[in-house]
């Protein structure tokens, strides 16, 4: 088990805590089309959303603070469930039930914005069955409503978990003190894949997590 | 002796494809066409579709990073006009009704209508969709069939796109999941109403369509699939 905070170590390199990697290799281009791509679409204040009640409780039960930008997501990530918080319990459950039942009304962009979206993503990382939803609800609803990102790296992890190999690298492990991706499908494509979803480059990307 | 008739009758007469299979394929030969362009063999309608070369092969790419929604290709107008001349507008009408399905249309192919149709690809990629199709009995006012492979649902379907609105039709009849990045073929074969549909050799679907197909046929994809193709081949049956 490892912590939220490691598991998401790349999010909060995009915050700025990666200078001294940066320094040895080359991060990804933040003045690139995929950056400003992702920071349109995380801006909350370009979009509206319907139900505030919802989105508030996804928000403080993923601990986001709204009054910083949302990070980017830069498609790598330590492979591994992050532990649930005690405030992820009542929020888990109402997204269990959610997904219980077909063609309920899913926490998508519309509903509760892109902080209640990334919430979302947060949360269901705590548990399995529910990612697995996420994933399929996301994919399902197109680009509009779930950043495309987002989906790229739980699909990685869904993927990890069922037995298959990866396809975005954005699993990682830690193999004698050094992160390694877990083994990718088609490795060839790897980087047109992180384009197409909007992500940098696996070389540059991993430069930033290490 | 009726039973020696009989028996001579079901000698003489083998499956219905076999006995239909008599003319000579027709590979799309995509040698002469120029890499890092737009096919000119495939006629794109939908979707960005470009020539790659893989292993020294030309292929066909549909690059879904291009896709955007509702949008067809840039060159429809033109490409309608040269499959179907003054008819092209009620065609231009339909087909950006189905602007999330890319699709190019085989240009020497004037009509299929029995026979077999055979296509190999590969899939690189694609956040909500990873598919790969042949598209067949399309007319001029834009309907057609397709029977196409999806990789994030791991099946292969055929489907219906009539005035605007496409329709399940049905599902083959085991899931397969292929992996991205390696080499697959689907085909169809067409005996009147009659439907098959194969993946890697294997017969995963079997329908008794409404109607004799009849029209042109192409490549087919979904929103924003990445997806190769190569050795397009149809092999119409003996009239």
């Amino acid at each position: 088990m490892i912590t939220r905070q490691a598991l998401f170590a790349s999010l909060a390199v995009a915050l700025g805590a990666g200078a001294a990697a940066a320094q040895r290799c080359a991060p990804p281009d933040t003045t690139a089309e995929w950056f400003a791509r992702q920071r349109e679409w995380l801006s909350d204040a370009k979009h509206d959303w319907s139900d505030n009640a919802f989105r508030g409780a996804l928000i403080a039960a993923a601990g986001i603070d709204t009054m910083r930008v949302l990070p980017a997501q830069f498609g790598v990530q330590l492979e591994g469930a992050p532990r649930a918080t005690a405030s992820d319990t009542a929020m888990l459950t109402r997204l269990r039930s959610l997904a219980a039942i077909r063609g309920s009304a899913w926490p998508y962009r519309r509903v509760v914005g892109a902080a209640g979206v990334r919430a979302v993503w947060w949360i269901s990382q705590s548990d399995t069955a529910l990612q697995r939803t996420a994933l399929h609800r996301m994919m399902e609803s197109g680009g509009d409503e779930a950043l495309a990102a987002d989906v790229a790296v739980l699909e990685d992890r869904v993927r990890l978990q069922s037995g298959r190999k990866q396809i975005y690298g954005s699993q990682l492990h830690l193999v004698g003190g050094r992160l390694v991706p877990e083994p990718i499908e088609d490795s060839a494509h790897v980087d047109m894949r992180r384009d197409a979803a909007g992500l940098p480059p696996l070389r540059q990307a991993m430069c930033v997590a290490r | 002796m009726i039973t020696r008739l009989l028996v001579s009758s079901l000698l003489i007469a083998p499956a219905p494809f076999a006995v239909a299979l008599g003319q000579k394929p027709i590979p799309v030969d995509l040698s002469r066409e120029q890499v890092n362009a737009e096919p000119t063999k495939f006629l794109p309608m939908v979707g960005s579709w470009i020539v790659m070369s893989e292993e020294g092969k030309n292929v066909v790419l549909v690059d879904g990073r291009a896709w955007k929604r509702g949008q067809p290709a840039g060159g429809l107008a033109d490409n309608a006009r040269a499959i179907y001349g003054a008819k092209h507008e009620e065609f231009i009408d339909n087909v950006k009704a189905f602007a999330y399905f890319p699709i190019a249309v085989a240009k020497d192919i004037d009509s299929f209508e029995n026979g077999e149709i055979s296509v190999r690809f590969q899939m690189i990629g694609g956040t909500l969709d990873r598919c790969s199709g042949i598209m067949f009995d399309l007319k001029p006012n834009g309907d057609y069939l397709a029977v196409r492979y999806n990789g994030t649902e791991d099946n292969l379907v055929l489907w219906t796109f009539n005035n605007g609105k496409r329709s399940f039709v049905k599902r083959g009849t085991e899931n397969v999941p292929l992996e991205l990045g390696t080499w697959h073929e689907i085909k169809i074969a067409v005996h009147g109403t009659q439907l098959e549909g194969y993946l890697d050799g294997k017969h995963l679907l079997d329908y008794t369509l409404k109607a004799p197909v009849s029209g042109k046929v192409g490549l087919w994809s979904k929103t924003d699939s990445m997806s190769e193709f190569a050795d397009f081949t149809v092999t119409p049956a003996a009239k």
